[in-house]
């Protein structure tokens, strides 16, 4: 199309109204928000050592838009919020840009008078003038936009309404497992039952609330799993679960009393002398497990904790502060109340994080200033981005073999602190095991997608009896083993960590097949049957339960060698694999 | 950290005792999570049950054992 040139004010402007055919990759800034997860730092500050940190200076991702933590492109550089402390004027937030090989050289930057009260909310373009003060601009990175005007060849099915349903592509599947509904193009079956391991809280859920954000939303409540209003005991119990006092003991020298009245709105109280904020244990008082993975999830770092309570100061002065902080954590990971009015309560909010150190972080302490007595009531803890797990795979087979895990540390992932997976992920001991089928023998065909998370290691996607399997080999390729007359391991294709395979797998003796996206090796293994199904792992020797994740397996107690392309081309088309 | 247990049953005990004490829906709805762990055999016939995560009574923590023999396994 010809240019046109436009005359404004009677100054001409020319617009390029070419159109064009095939790829082309523009580059765009877009203004920072709260969805950014890209930004440029130009990095000028040097340390208190005086070591430059120019050599940081790029591009800065974060992997979501509720992270605090920026790692720099191609570098070591990481800016992260490392703390928020709340008072009476409001929040700051206090930014560590370092170099996270080893931590050395880094600086602190802190931006002071914010709304902000999580870690999720914590914009480093908050602050830019503080960053500029300290040597850091901040600005919009560049992204790099594809443009596809390629006419397109439709050669399938289009995906979503019109796409056919894996059950009429082929039916008559002995068990089904999936998290996209097989059956109905609405979604309208229950494909999962789950756990929200902050408060334990398990719901199911329709394969169209897996797809559209309702999973999501439900492990993105902030969830409060703790909470000491009105109670008559010194013990804490919420949702069930008792959180019980330590402290005031021989042991803990901070005169910890309690008093179920007298506190904020006359409900409970605790009192305590503070022993200072540099001491451990032994020196403040705490809720038993009230930081414990259990409660919290195990996909530290980065899980946040919401505190909220009515704090008094009963003694010293408004310069004397009260803490909230994860047992032996870094000073700087904490909550920390200042300006306190003598003998009136007030109301402080602020969030802790939970760090790469699960093991043992179980507690937050509570303690104070040395000699300085403090009153705390209506104590609240929040789980914000909340891990769920998956007790119940609901088989879509028609059979009602449902795979379920009773056993929480046993149950795969589906929800990472708040982010939905697209998968269940079983991370080295999780496993649906023993699922009763009815006695097969051979053939059978076994479809899965998957992925592995480590390489040169034997771990399982499932088994079928207590000799039979199909994993990713230590050999670096995919594999099936049967016992039986000639009882044999048949490899397929290699395979890398982190990526999707389609298998398509069939125990037939010496007519055996492992299919691997589409391409298929054959040879022979055991001639054994199948009489269960374990999901995540698999009861033959040698093989590790599985590091990686499950998307779909579909298990026939037939040949459908006829049908795999069908098949492969139904579910390629729902994962864009290969 | 484990704690041994001469039979399964008694394993299971107090594994459902501690399921219990984590409000788990097996408990509350009859259905869903029943157990925060759950016991598996050694090699020497007993059961140890992985109380990492349990609030543990002064003579259970007295009890532990860090490791257990689990039963064996082969190459494939």
């Amino acid at each position: 199309m010809a240019d046109r040139t436009l005359t404004v004010n009677g100054q001409p402007f020319t617009f390029n109204r070419d159109r064009f055919a095939g790829v082309r990759t523009m580059e765009v800034s877009q203004p920072l928000a709260d969805s950014t997860t890209k930004i440029k730092l130009a990095i000028t500050a040097v340390d208190d050592n005086g070591v430059s940190m120019a050599g940081f200076s790029g591009v800065y991702t974060r992997s979501s838009t509720t992270s605090s933590v920026w790692n720099q492109e191609g570098g070591d550089g990481a800016l992260s919020a490392d703390s928020i402390n709340t008072n009476v004027n409001g929040s700051s937030v206090g930014w560590i840009l370092e170099d996270s090989s080893d931590n050395d050289p880094y600086i602190n930057i802190t931006v002071s008078n914010l709304p902000v009260t999580t870690f999720s909310k914590a914009l480093p373009w908050d602050g830019l003038s503080a960053f500029v003060s300290a040597g850091i601009v901040i600005t919009p990175a560049p992204e790099i936009v594809t443009v596809d005007r390629t006419a397109q060849v439709i050669d399938s099915d289009r995906k979503g309404e019109s796409r056919p349903l894996l059950s009429k592509v082929v039916g008559g599947a002995a068990a089904a497992y999936s998290l996209r509904d097989l059956n109905d193009k609405a979604g309208n079956n229950k494909v999962v039952r789950v756990r929200r391991v902050s408060d334990n809280n398990e719901r199911e859920f329709l394969a169209k609330e897996v797809a559209n954000g309702t999973l999501e939303a439900f492990a993105n409540e902030s969830v409060k799993y703790l909470d000491s209003t009105g109670t008559t005991t010194k013990n804490v119990t919420t949702n069930g679960i008792t959180f019980p006092v330590v402290g005031s003991s021989d042991y803990l020298a901070n005169n910890l009393s309690f008093s179920a009245t007298g506190g904020f709105n006359n409900t409970e109280k605790y009192s305590f002398t503070g022993s200072g904020d540099s001491h451990g244990f032994g020196h403040n008082w705490y809720f038993s497990n009230a930081f414990n993975v259990n409660r919290i999830g195990s996909s530290a770092p980065n899980k946040t904790v919401t505190v909220e309570a009515y704090v008094k100061r009963t003694s010293g002065s408004s310069s004397d502060n009260l803490y909230f902080r994860p047992y032996a954590t870094s000073t700087s990971n904490k909550i920390t109340v200042t300006g306190l009015v003598q003998d009136e309560w007030t109301f402080v909010k602020g969030t802790l994080i939970k760090d790469s150190s699960v093991a043992i972080r179980t507690h937050i302490q509570i303690g104070g200033d040395t000699g300085v007595t403090f009153e705390v009531s209506n104590i609240k803890f929040y789980s914000e981005n909340n891990d769920v797990k998956v007790s119940k795979w609901y088989d879509q087979s028609g059979n009602s073999k449902d795979a379920v895990q009773l056993t929480a540390t046993n149950q795969p992932k589906i929800v990472s602190a708040g982010t939905f997976l697209s998968e269940l992920l079983f991370e080295g001991s999780q496993v649906f095991d023993s699922i009763t089928l009815s006695a097969s023998a051979q053939p059978n065909s076994i479809v899965t997608v998957s992925n592995t998370n480590v390489a040169s290691q034997t771990h399982g996607i499932y088994g079928t009896n207590t000799n039979q399997a199909g994993y990713y080999r230590s050999s670096n390729k995919h594999a099936i083993y049967s016992t039986g007359t000639g009882s044999a391991t048949l490899e397929g294709a290699a395979y890398v960590v982190d990526r999707d395979y389609l298998r398509f797998d069939l125990f037939n003796g010496t007519s055996s097949v492992i299919g691997v996206d589409g391409t298929t090796a054959s040879g022979t293994t055991g001639v054994d049957g199948l009489t269960r199904l374990d999901i995540g792992d698999s009861s033959l020797s040698g093989v590790n339960p599985l590091n990686g994740g499950i998307k779909e397996l579909i298990l026939y107690t037939s040949n459908q060698s006829a049908n795999r392309p069908a098949i492969e081309a139904n579910i390629n088309n729902q994962y864009d694999i290969y | 950290m484990y704690l041994i247990y001469a039979s399964e049953e008694a394993a299971i005990e107090r594994a459902d005792e501690e399921g219990k004490d984590n409000n788990f829906s097996y408990w509350t709805e009859g259905k869903g999570t029943r157990w925060l762990t759950k016991p598996v055999p050694t090699a020497d016939g007993m059961w140890a049950l992985d109380v990492s995560e349990y609030d543990l009574d002064e003579s259970e923590e007295s009890a532990t054992v860090d490791a257990y023999s689990p039963l064996e396994v082969e190459e494939d």
